[in-house]
């Protein structure tokens, strides 16, 4: 190679060429360093946003911190539902293999079974930037020795989570409901509201209605964590954010009147109890029997514990006070009489037709009575309860206008009580209901002596009989009843359009039910000595395959009626046969309102029964 | 003549020091973590500087006409050293590194300025500018075996640079574009092999071209048999890679398939540049570096360091910095008579060009990751000082172009 540069110039390198294929080279790092500005503008100012936003999901964890929920108090200001200091251990893993070799050292310590650690892991893959919920109640020991492995787990919290707590418990367990773990299908509706798998929410009874009032508002604890999972240290910008107290409810039920309630049903019955004040239509007591805990959901439920209850053949999770019906059996005679006074298909002293020999004939089939009353007036009949009596008066009033009545006071509606899962009331609406069952013409006229003493097709709830019950002793406003005392006047669903005068001729055979020596629950009723003027009616329903179903409603002081209770007892027997609870239950309540102690009581003064006896 | 050698090109210098500087303030900003795990030393950069700002003075005091004489010497070198890596034991899963008490260094890096200094070479000894593919043959065999070498390594990075270097020293070796086209068609072909239908338009294309241009009968056959060659040998080729090489291909094409794996890399990296936005989080303050969430931050992806930190307005700068040098680079190539010198100076431009572009494309996904460290700002001590000897190449060749003036 010759040294001297300068001589080995051939036509190739020529100036001019090159100066083409510089510029085609110019050209190509201009396009290629244009190119490369273009994809970084993209992604920089462009979709800056969007990777800001996955910068900061990168970097931060939001561990969300319980907001104490509201608590409920019963009408004097006595806990119902409070929330007790409780520990929770969550998890937030920062990849699933981690979240694997966390749960061999966790699992037996918190006495996890397989299963139950498979749907961690699979709540973990439905929300991973989440924290999935090991135990929502550890106890001290476990608290202990979580707390020494906290340095091993990446992600372990162990965080303050108050617990809800029922201090009655069983007593007041319908009413109250229960906090359960969120759904899947409830979260995916519900997850703009702020609710995490997870999450306890109201799953029943008062604490699902009122659930967005009581729930109060999540504050959040916002950790840096780095690539690994493992925490730097709270988040500069913004660290903490304070949870928010759910509000609390004042209800308008007595919590002994509760307890009472639990301790006298009938043990190894099934039933319920509601007590209204008529007045106000607020509901007083509401119970359910067979009951259970909702302490047990609280914490962490077993599986077992849950089969228990579920698979239970006495249902104790059905609120049957309002979420089962009942034929409300000879109870109705008191709307049937309010109907009959309403059109003025008889005079209030006035015989029927027919006096009771024991039963009614209506063309070739016989209606049967309890008993033999012979010739009643209305108020003699409401107190023996003669179904001869109200057979007469079913059929002067027609079907027609038994069913138009009805459904005018509502016995086909809900009660409108603010709690979830009401049962709708059956009751034919009209004629026409009966055609579209049978078929037209293929029901007897029969079907209205059945209807007349609340047999047939009539099922209602405790609660909607107590409705009732309440506005007959309140001059006929049918009202809605309520748990919660709002400050707000009562609301009026309906108004019966009886006159005082007779309104008070069912009154007064309320009182003779219980206090009149021929009365059904006169016998029964005495069992307890009387501090109060108390009146009541009986209803024993027939139901295919076991005893009748026993309702009492009973209300005092008659005067001026404070408190209206009904009790049914699946297959009670006769339904006089529960009088004594409703009497001790009314009398607990006015003792408690009056200040009495137990051991004051005096007998009441005797009944005057001069308006209230016999007619004649 | 004395005087003018000793004459330093001050600017080309000033610019690439200039952009070291930024890579040391970047490598310190990289080895500041949240728990302070990274034991990314970054003062040792600092002293690879210094040693390469050495190197860069010793290489401009040696005449052109010797860099020209120890050019075959240096790329059987280059060979040797690439046999004997690939007997050493693998470094991080390749047979890349030669280590050398505490310091480690890549001969591939060495082999591409001995390609540049061959090609050179043989470029000077052309009578005329090559018009077959016949005339191409004796580069394309000087680049294909260090490239080659570098494959098995695997280093597919650098075997494109091989690529890259070789297209465009022809180029400026004066073969039509066309040549350069038909020469690298092959290649073309295997990628387009996986579609069939593209595949079948690309050869249709090719067959179109040869029939138009009527090459010698030679370059017929060589375009012809190698492109149906490639075309059908690429899919049971591509069968018998293993699984987590087609994973790594694939990924590329979808990170988000793989977002705890393979794309992880990408993902982040992409997070990390454009949360930095027009001005960046500042230095030292990018969240996806301290949090470590960003891998590789000091080698392969310093620049989403840079993007994260100082954002648009550092991408810019920097992309304008490599712009001045690499402009100053094909300037030198221009105006510098002397083949060799003129043909060097392209080298090194072409070669500064593909690792910048490769690297950088890669940061926001536009390209597969190939770990190519990015020319001045890359942590690693061995290329800074190849970066360095290309630009104490570029001042001979830029003091050449007065000696030939004054001559």
């Amino acid at each position: 190679m010759k040294s001297d540069s300068g001589a080995r110039h051939t036509p190739l390198f020529d100036l001019v060429r090159r100066n083409q294929r510089a510029r085609v080279a110019r050209l190509g790092i201009g396009g290629i360093l244009a190119l490369l500005t273009m994809a970084f503008f993209n992604v920089q100012i462009v979709h800056h946003d969007d990777y800001a936003r996955r910068s900061t999901s990168n970097q931060v964890r939001t561990i969300p911190l319980a907001a104490p929920r509201g608590i409920l108090y019963d009408r004097d200001g006595d806990v119902i539902a409070e929330n007790l200091p409780a520990y929770s251990a969550s998890l937030m893993p920062p990849s699933e293999e981690a979240l694997a070799r966390s749960m061999q050292r966790l699992a037996p310590i918190l006495h996890l079974d397989p299963p139950a650690v498979e749907e961690l892991q699979r709540q973990h893959r439905l929300a991973p930037g989440q924290p999935v919920l090991l135990d929502g109640d550890l106890d001290y020991t476990t608290l202990s020795l979580l707390e020494e492995l906290r340095s091993e787990i990446p992600g372990l919290l162990l965080q303050p989570k108050p617990r809800r707590h029922y201090p009655a418990g069983a007593a007041t367990a319908h009413l109250t409901g229960y906090m359960a773990q969120i759904g899947e299908a409830e979260l995916a509706r519900q997850r703009a509201e702020g609710y995490a798998a997870g999450d306890l929410v109201g799953t029943t009874g008062l604490e699902r209605w009122y659930e967005s009032d009581l729930r109060g508002r999540k504050g959040a604890e916002y950790m840096e964590v780095d690539a690994m999972g493992r925490r730097v240290g709270p988040w500069a910008v913004k660290p903490f954010e304070a949870p928010e107290v759910g509000s609390e409810l004042h209800l308008t039920v007595d919590l002994d009147l509760q307890r009472r309630a639990h301790e006298i049903f009938p043990p190894g019955k099934r039933g319920a109890i509601v007590a209204l004040d008529p007045r106000t239509g607020e509901v007083l007591l509401l119970y359910s029997h067979p009951t259970f805990d909702p302490n047990l959901f609280s914490g962490r439920m077993t599986r077992q514990d849950w089969r228990n209850l579920s698979e239970d053949p006495e249902k104790p999770l059905i609120n049957r006070a309002i979420a089962a019906r009942y034929a409300p059996g000879s109870v109705f005679k008191l709307a049937t009489a309010a109907m009959a006074m309403t059109l003025g298909v008889m005079g209030e002293d006035e015989y029927m037709d027919v006096p009771c020999r024991g039963g009614y004939q209506f063309g070739s089939r016989w209606f049967g009575c309890h008993s033999v009353h012979g010739w009643a007036t209305l108020r003699d009949a409401i107190i023996t309860s003669c179904d001869t009596y109200f057979y007469q008066i079913g059929l002067r009033l027609g079907l027609e206008e038994l069913t138009r009545l009805g459904s005018a006071w509502q016995f086909d509606q809900r009660t409108g009580i603010d709690l979830p899962n009401e049962s709708a009331n059956l009751f034919p609406a009209s004629t026409d209901w009966y055609d579209e069952r049978y078929g037209a013409g293929r029901w007897g006229s029969g079907v209205v002596l059945n209807l007349s003493i609340g047999q047939g097709e009539i099922a209602v709830t405790p609660l909607k009989m107590v409705q009732f019950v309440s506005a007959v002793l309140n001059g006929g406003e049918l009202l809605q009843p309520r748990l919660v005392r709002n400050g707000e006047p009562p609301e009026k669903l309906a108004q019966l359009p009886l006159s005082s005068d007779q309104f008070r001729i069912l009154q007064t055979s309320l009182v003779g039910v219980v206090n009149d020596w021929r009365g059904t629950a006169f016998q029964r009723a005495h069992y307890t000595p009387m501090r109060y003027v108390i009146g009541g009616k009986s209803g024993t329903t027939e139901h295919a395959g076991g005893e009748p179903h026993a309702w009492f409603v009973a209300a005092g002081p008659m005067e001026n009626p404070e408190i209206v209770v009904a009790i049914l007892v699946e297959e009670g027997g006769s339904g006089s046969a529960q009088s004594p609870i409703a009497i001790d239950l009314i009398q607990t309540y006015l003792d408690a309102r009056r200040g009495r102690l137990p051991d004051q009581l005096t007998p009441a003064p005797p009944v005057a029964l001069s308006e209230s006896g016999r007619a004649e | 003549m004395a005087g003018l050698r000793s004459r330093h090109n001050w600017y080309l210098l000033g610019l690439a020091f200039a952009l070291s500087a930024i890579g040391i303030g970047l490598l310190f900003s990289a080895s500041q973590t949240a728990l302070g795990t990274a034991s990314d030393r970054w003062q040792f950069q600092i002293v690879w500087l210094f040693l390469a700002l050495v190197v860069y003075f010793a290489v401009s005091f040696v005449p052109m006409r010797y860099v020209e004489k120890i050019a075959w010497p240096a790329y059987l070198l280059a060979l040797v050293l690439l046999v004997v890596v690939l007997a050493l034991p693998a470094i991080a899963g390749a047979h890349s590194w030669i280590r050398l008490g505490p310091m480690q260094f890549q001969p591939s890096e060495f082999a591409k300025l001995a390609v540049v200094l061959v090609f050179a070479r043989w470029a000077a000894s052309l009578e005329a500018p090559p018009r077959e593919l016949t005339d191409l043959a004796k580069p394309t065999a000087m680049v294909a075996l260090p490239a080659a070498l570098v494959l098995i390594q695997p280093d597919l990075g650098t075997a494109i640079v091989f690529v890259v270097l070789l297209s465009a020293l022809t180029f400026w070796a004066g073969a039509p574009l066309l040549l350069v086209f038909l020469l690298l068609s092959p290649l073309i072909s295997i990628l387009l092999a996986f579609s069939l239908p593209l595949w079948s338009l690309y050869i249709l294309a090719v067959g179109a071209i040869l029939f138009l241009r009527r090459p010698s009968r030679r370059t017929w056959a060589y375009v012809a048999t190698s492109n149906l060659f490639m075309g059908t040998v690429a899919l049971p080729l591509w069968n018998s890679l293993k699984g987590y090489q087609q994973q790594r291909l694939l990924v590329f094409l979808q990170p988000e398939s793989d977002p705890q794996g393979a794309g992880w890399n990408v993902i982040q990296s992409k997070v990390a540049i454009g949360s930095g936005g027009l001005l960046g989080k500042g230095f030292l303050q990018g969240t996806q570096k301290r949090l470590e969430f960003l891998p590789e931050r000091t080698t392969d992806f310093i620049f989403s360091v840079l993007g994260e930190e100082l954002g648009f307005v550092g991408i810019l700068l920097v992309f304008a910095l490599f712009a001045l040098l690499l402009m100053e680079g094909v300037k030198i190539a221009e105006r510098n008579p002397d083949p060799f010198a003129s043909t060097v100076a392209f080298g090194m431009a072409a070669l500064l060009t593909s690792h910048l572009t490769i690297n950088t494309a890669m940061t926001v996904g536009l390209l597969p990751i190939t770990g190519l460290p990015l020319p001045f700002l890359s942590k690693g001590g061995s290329f800074l000082v190849v970066c360095f000897v290309g630009v104490a190449l570029w001042r001979l060749a830029w003091s050449d172009r007065f000696a030939s003036k004054w001559r």
